[in-house]
């Protein structure tokens, strides 16, 4: 079995005038925990995107396990095992917070339309059966007593949880977050914490971070990557990277002046 | 005080129309200027095989809605990844395309003059019927993983997609549907007012169904029911001419979304299943 | 094709560009196709009808009157249909269906006011046709042409040579820094809109001097927007040619035997259509790109 769950090969993106991702390579270890960090504008979520099929790639490749999913719609780089969340949130904020989770469950939901339309039993037993692994992660996160609330009118540390319960319940084998502690007070982000590390436990989860928060970075990660105008400017485990004099004069240099 | 018959009638049609509507802009976000185009095929469909080559009215019926569907899989395929305003464009497009074809195979179709001796099969019960048996499927459409997936793509595309919704596919479902749902309402009008000509169907009655859903809140199916209703009786209650009519639409729509853009019911339905609505910004949707 | 189609073609595609060039303004600063400009067209081309019938104006002084009308009336929708949708930050979808029904709205106050009978506007002109080494122009197309051309200068000349100018590009590129430069972005949405008006009362006199005027006539807003399509939507300069192209595109189509003007709309239809999926964003535009 190959030991990484995801690799991303020498993939590069510009737009326009700007070379966003210049040859940028990154392994994800199977059951392991990988940041990116690197100022702002360092093309950190552009790499994400490229991962996870938002933008197509000008060159290079990412491989899931042994299989080549670089090209691929979005929709299927997701079916096949990739989850990802948001920076600024993006839930659905005309569905409540069940249905939210329940979205991400629907296009594994084996009924068909007639038996939609009509109401036919299996669509009903079918129907039941996603409520309940909804309900399911929503309890994981904690979430559960708000299932019928709307989405706006969680506190944003609550919003976030969600994002997570609803990224799980592709049942994925690589999760990708993007920022998930970004606005996070400092309780929050150790419950944060918590929290990823059980879900990374209990359901092998390989996970693959951006942010800012030295404190989680440093926490978490097995290994780091740092980038810098699209380009890997270092990487190695957290504490070699800290010292790392490059980095400190591109990225933790602006943190101690702050 | 007449509520005839005929406005009944009239009224069930436009729901069958606007349930329609429902599928594609209020579930899926996307602006159809050509509906009543759908509306014109099956009706057309419909009406040139029993009047002209005798077909019995069941046969012709299922034929003029089949023939809505083709011809929303036929439009909706290039047209579904387009950008919204751009949707618009092909779907109004489309709607001129079918006029001006109508208008000119006058052999078949009588041309600008219109299709005449279309045999009145259309009864009350049958409209009635047909209507709630529309809103019955759109119900459990909009409650079903489809609607979900498809209130997912209209609010937020890019992260439906990242969640394994396939967008393009289910827009595409959502369009096949509705212009079925307006070809039949097509084909029970034809059959009701005996006669039908390449006018009745421009985008403006297209629009019209549209400010119906709107007036009665997007994500509502019970609203757009209640303003097809409300719409659709009131002016023949009132009296008004049909240019007065649709001034009323238009201000009554200029209003609401102005002051009240989540519409009459905003994302609600009555019924089984109550959500709490969003504050008033019109950000929902 | 004959020298003499092109020439016919390039004189509606003129007509057809001040009508895409109002609408490509609104959908830079505003981000979506406004269709309530279709409502300005008719509005102020039966207005211009009004002041030539009524006070026997020439044709200068129709389009100027006229054109001084479409910009209030601009104005005046902006107020009711899209200001306070600004100041909510409603969603695109909501712009679009106001203008829309705005549309409607202004289309069926001319159909109560006027009724469904056609009217024409009167001769302007002693001499109809000019003729030339053999080429036959109506005056009224040349002239429709020439001031098409001057109209579209002074535009451009605004755009890029006053500071209202560089306030409509700051606003059309980055509202929000625009405003946190100081602008008044409500201003500069007013005077855009007004410059729209104008554009559109020019058009709207042209049109109904084209055509006979009847009610629907703003529907040819679509033009506007095929031509924006085609030229890649927002941007001026492609907005014109796309126009340009579609005029010459319809005068060939319709001298087709067989085609005319019956089944032009559908050939329209069909290249837009492959137009859009071949190259979506148009001749000179680029697709942007969603920041995620």
């Amino acid at each position: 079995m190959n030991p990484s769950v995801l690799t991303v090969r020498n993939i590069s993106k510009r737009f326009g005038g700007v070379q966003a991702v210049q040859n940028f390579s990154l392994v994800l270890p199977r059951g392991g925990i990988v940041s990116m960090i690197g100022p702002n504008g360092a093309g950190k979520t552009t790499v994400f995107n490229l991962i996870s099929g938002v933008y197509p790639l000008d060159q290079g490749e990412v491989y899931l396990e042994d299989e080549r999913i670089s090209g691929l719609p979005q929709h299927l780089i997701t079916r096949k095992g990739i989850a990802r969340t948001f920076q600024n949130i993006r839930l659905f904020q005309g569905l409540t917070v069940l249905e939210n989770v329940l979205t991400a469950l629907d296009p594994f939901t084996p009924y068909t339309l007639v038996e939609a339309l009509f109401r036919l039993s299996r669509s009903r037993g079918e129907e039941k059966k996603a409520k309940e692994k909804a309900r399911e992660l929503l309890r994981l996160v904690g979430l559960d007593s708000y299932q019928d609330e709307q989405p706006s009118n969680l506190p944003y540390g609550l919003q976030r949880k969600l994002e997570i319960a609803r990224a799980l319940a592709i049942r994925p084998k690589v999760l990708l977050l993007d920022e998930p502690a970004a606005g996070l007070n400092p309780k929050e982000v150790y419950d944060f914490i918590d929290l990823i590390y059980t879900l990374h436990e209990d359901h092998s989860l390989s996970i693959l971070l951006i942010e800012h928060r030295m404190q989680v970075v440093m926490e978490m990660s097995d290994w780091v990557y740092v980038l810098n105008f699209g380009k890997l400017l270092a990487e190695g485990k957290p504490q070699d990277v800290q010292k790392d004099p490059e980095v400190i004069k591109a990225y933790i240099g602006e943190e101690e002046a702050c | 005080m007449g509520i005839s018959v005929s406005v009944l009638v009239f009224t069930c049609i436009s729901i069958i129309g606007v349930s329609g509507v429902f599928l594609i802009t209020g579930l899926a976000g996307m602006f159809s200027l050509g509906q009543a185009s759908f509306m014109a095929v099956g009706a057309y469909t419909s009406g040139v095989l029993v009047v002209r080559f005798g077909v019995p009215f069941p046969v012709a019926a299922v034929t003029g809605t089949l023939a809505g569907v083709l011809a929303g899989l036929l439009v909706g395929l290039p047209t579904v990844r387009l950008r919204r305003d751009y949707i618009a464009l092909v779907t109004f497009g489309f709607g001129e395309a079918i006029i001006a074809i109508l208008n000119n195979l006058s052999h078949i179709t009588g041309g600008a003059m219109g299709l005449v001796g279309i045999p009145p099969m259309t009864t009350l019960p049958l409209v009635l019927l047909s209507a709630v048996f529309s809103l019955f499927f759109v119900w459990n459409f909009k409650f079903s993983k489809y609607g979900r997936q498809c209130i997912a793509i209209r609010t937020d595309e890019l992260a439906a997609r990242s969640m394994g919704i396939h967008g393009d596919g289910l827009k595409l479902l959502v369009f096949i549907l509705s212009a079925g749902l307006s070809a039949y309402a097509g084909v029970l009008y034809g059959f009701y007012t005996t006669y039908v000509d390449p006018g009745l169907f421009n985008w403006t009655r297209s629009a019209e169904w549209i400010i119906m859903v709107f007036f009665g809140g997007l994500g509502s199916l019970t609203g757009a029911v209640v303003s097809a209703i409300l719409l659709g009786t009131l002016p023949e209650i009132l009296r008004f001419a049909s240019e007065w009519r649709i001034l009323l639409y238009c201000a009554i729509v200029l209003v609401i979304i102005n002051f009240r853009p989540k519409g009459l019911l905003g994302e609600r339905e009555l019924g089984i299943i109550k959500k709490k609505t969003t504050p008033d910004t019109g950000r929902a949707v | 094709m004959s020298l003499q189609q092109l020439l016919n073609g390039v004189s509606l595609g003129s007509v057809y560009s001040i009508i895409a060039v109002g609408f490509a303004l609104v959908f830079n600063i505003l981000k979506f196709s406004n269709f309530s400009h279709g409502g300005v067209l008719t509005v102020t081309a039966y207005t211009g009808f009004l002041i030539a019938t009524r006070f026997s104006l020439g044709l200068p002084l129709t389009l100027f009157f006229t054109s001084l009308a479409g910009g209030v009336l601009a104005v005046l929708i902006e107020r009711v249909a899209f200001r306070r949708l600004r100041r909510n930050k409603s969603p695109v979808i909501f712009f679009f269906v106001s203008s829309i029904t705005m549309g409607i709205l202004l289309e069926n106050l001319i159909t109560i006011a006027f009724s469904s009978n056609f009217y024409s506007y009167p001769k302007f002109f002693q001499r109809t046709i000019l003729e030339w080494k053999g080429f036959h122009m109506a005056v009224t197309d040349f002239w429709m042409l020439v001031i098409s051309l001057v109209v579209l200068g002074l535009l451009m000349g605004i755009l890029y040579r006053t500071k209202l100018g560089v306030a409509i590009r700051a606003l059309s590129m980055d509202p929000t820094t625009t405003l946190l430069m100081g602008a008044n972005v409500d201003r500069i949405v007013v005077a855009t809109f007004f410059v729209v008006g104008i554009l559109g009362g020019i058009a709207g006199v042209f049109l109904g001097i084209n055509y006979t005027l009847y009610p629907q006539l703003g529907q040819l807003i679509v033009k506007g927007f095929i031509a924006s399509v085609i030229g890649g939507l927002g941007n001026l300069s492609g907005a014109v040619v796309g126009a340009l192209l579609l005029g010459i595109l319809e005068v060939i189509l319709t001298g087709i035997e067989g085609i005319g003007s019956g089944l032009a709309p559908v050939v329209i239809f069909f290249i837009t259509l492959i137009f859009l999926i071949l190259r979506p964003q148009g001749i000179a535009g680029k697709i942007i790109q969603e920041k995620v």
